[in-house]
């Protein structure tokens, strides 16, 4: 049961990934010739002619698909026609700034989140619930470039006490990572306090009490895990959101990431590197879906114990 | 007022020594819905002055209507819910002003068991852990010794060998025998069993019940069991506490409430039973109440029964009957009960 689970997931995600590659080369190939887009309008017929042929766009188009599929399998997108270089490398170059990015986003919205909701349901409907939840509702609803440029204003211009832009130091990271932990953040308290309202309501709650148990071990050792699966759910499918504020962020804050790359690319009709890009996103979605997927085998009992006891 | 002689603690009158448990004028209130959008509260009255006393061995039932207030009873008992007003006193100790640090090594003492057992049971812990849980917060026995003693419980309730189990691979009716023995194994006086069988099939029911009542006389338990289901409190109570929006309308023995029933609401609920194969008959014509149970927003004035009761009169529509005590030893909340007899 377990690992059918587990096989369908994985194969689901796989599926996915093939119809995101596909829906690129659509969407490539309907909006047109690449060389009408690419060389200039009054060019030579037989230059236009030799880049078709160069480029493989005198094929039959399940040929290209074929073609395109198979490169994009092994990673290769083509060539950025920027800088001359494969664009996979180009966009490899840029990846570890985003993860730099995003891994400490993800780390302080877990630090901000999951307290923050924990707390604002223990005190539920009471004042101290409803100023938590409107700064989680304020964190959300804030746009990044708006709450980006008002940190710039603040901690750049106006206290002087920190960069406002660029990469480098770890002072360099503390506006963006406050700019996308920030809504990360508000969507985790708000479903951390719902999913822990309703194990609170929960009987075995009431018994832990009646047994005795303080505060601490009710929370930590009964409710928590209990409310795990609806929070992994919403980090994971967060994650998809984070990637999109990533590219506001770092152009906002000058970061060198994948984001930024993108904004570019888009700009400079760098297909190719956009098309990598596109691809890249859609992986880091699909394997986020698929993490917490395959995370609810390992924190639901009911999943994890039945392998167990059938090896009995 | 104050020469009406309640059914509470009447130490004078009451050679006996101290209950385990003596509950007095206990109320709780809750704040219900506006009257319009800015209106003022409604106040929704769940127990309206509850008084009794509970011996130790001894099983005091809780009977009525879901919604009259008797789970909120058990509650307010172990202060898992604060009471608006009243006295709760557990072996002579008074805990109305108890702390939160007394109140933890009281729950040592006084125990509970729910109804849902599915969801009185933590899904994610092991049903052995569940039952040493207790054992570990109050710091019973030698730490290495309680997975033991915790597995010498659930043998105790009938589930030898299920410590490593999850609550999902046990049936209803043994996740219920876990839920009793998580209660019982850190060694209680009191359990406040509430509706305790009632999500079991009936052939599991009595399983459970027969568990309870052993259990009874071998640790000498004293039980408050909360409960709709009459054939089974018949079974398990030496007094029966019937209850009616929020107020005990009738306490008495076993015997007094089921053969003698005299309070006209005591006396439509037992009618009410079907009996299979009746011993005796009730005495007394069954009586037959109109209409529905009122809303615990909008109590009627007087007596809450007034509106349903075939004998009511002008002084039942405005004067609310206290319980007093009568020549039998039980007490009623009935301005005329001698008319319903």
């Amino acid at each position: 049961m377990n690992l059918r689970y587990a096989a369908i997931k994985i194969l689901r995600a796989v599926l996915t990934l093939w119809l995101v590659v596909t829906f690129v080369f659509v969407v490539l190939r309907v909006t047109g010739d690449p060389t009408e887009q690419l060389l200039p309008d009054d060019i030579d017929p037989l230059i236009r002619d030799y880049y078709r042929t160069a480029w493989g766009l005198d094929r039959p188009l399940w040929e290209q698909y074929l073609k395109y599929f198979q490169s994009a399998f092994h990673g290769d997108f083509g060539i950025s026609f920027r800088n001359r270089l494969p664009a996979a490398e180009v966009i490899w170059q840029r990846i570890p700034k985003t993860l730099e990015l995003g891994l400490a986003t993800f780390a302080a919205a877990l630090a901000m989140g999951i307290p923050l909701g924990v707390f604002a349901a223990l005190n539920r409907d009471r004042w101290l619930d409803r100023l938590t939840m409107s700064f989680a509702v304020f964190g959300f609803s804030m746009p990044n470039f708006f709450l980006g440029i008002l940190l710039i204003l603040l901690f750049a211009l106006h206290l002087r006490i920190l960069p406002s832009s660029g990469y480098g130091t770890a002072a360099h990271m503390v506006m963006p990572v406050i700019t996308l932990a920030t809504a990360f953040a508000g969507s985790i308290a708000r479903f951390t306090r719902s999913a822990m309202l309703e194990v609170l309501a929960r009987d075995y709650l009431r018994t832990a009490e009646a047994a005795g148990a303080g505060l601490g071990r009710r929370v930590w050792r009964h409710a928590l895990p209990n409310a795990a699966i609806p929070i992994v759910t919403i980090v994971g499918f967060s994650l998809g959101g984070m990637i999109g504020g990533a590219v506001v962020t770092e152009n906002v804050f000058a970061w060198p990431g994948v984001g930024r790359l993108l904004t570019s690319a888009v700009a400079d009709r760098d297909l190719s590197v956009v098309q990598g890009i596109v691809v890249l996103v859609a992986v880091t979605m699909v394997a986020a879906n698929l993490a917490v997927d395959l995370a609810y085998g390992w924190l639901d009992p009911r999943v994890r114990v039945g392998a167990r006891e059938r090896t009995r | 007022m104050a020469a009406v002689e309640s059914l509470a603690v009447a130490p004078d009158r009451d050679p006996e020594p101290a209950p385990l448990l003596a509950v007095r004028d206990l109320v709780k209130v809750y704040p219900g819905p506006r009257r319009g959008l800015f209106g003022p509260r409604r106040e929704l009255t769940a127990v309206a002055g509850v008084s009794f006393e509970l011996a130790a061995g001894e099983t005091l039932a809780i009977v009525g209507e879901s919604g009259c207030g008797k789970s909120t009873v058990g509650n307010l008992v172990l202060n898992l819910i604060e009471p608006t007003s009243g006295r709760v006193a557990f072996d002579g100790e008074d805990l109305s002003a108890t702390g939160a640090d007394r109140w933890r090594a009281l729950r040592g003492d006084m125990q509970l068991i729910f109804q849902d057992s599915r969801s009185a049971l933590d899904p994610r812990l092991s049903i052995g852990d569940q039952v040493r849980e207790g054992l570990d917060i109050h710091g019973l026995g030698a730490p290495a010794e309680r997975r033991a003693e915790a597995e010498a419980m659930l043998e105790a309730v009938g589930l030898p060998g299920f410590a490593d189990r999850y609550p999902h691979a046990l049936s209803g009716g043994q996740q219920q025998r876990a839920v009793i023995a998580r209660a019982l194994a850190v060694g209680p006086r009191l359990v406040v069993c509430d509706e305790p069988v009632a999500a079991l099939d009936v052939s599991i029911q009595a399983q459970v019940v027969n568990l309870l009542t052993d259990l009874q006389a071998r640790l000498g338990l004293s039980y408050l069991f909360i409960s709709h289901d009459l054939s089974l409190v018949r079974h398990v109570s030496d007094r029966i506490a019937v209850m009616y929006l929020g107020a005990f309308v009738e306490v008495g023995s076993r015997r007094q409430i089921f053969d003698e029933p005299r309070h006209p609401y005591t006396r439509a609920l037992i009618g009410a039973v079907p009996v299979a194969r009746a011993r005796r008959e009730p005495r007394g014509r069954p009586v037959r109440l109109s209409g529905e149970v009122p809303s615990p927003l909008d109590p009627p004035p007087g007596c809450s029964l007034h509106p349903r009761c075939p004998f009511a009169t002008g002084r039942c529509r405005a004067e609310r009957p206290l319980p007093r005590r009568q020549a039998d030893g039980r007490s009623i909340a009935c301005h005329h009960p001698e008319a319903a007899a």
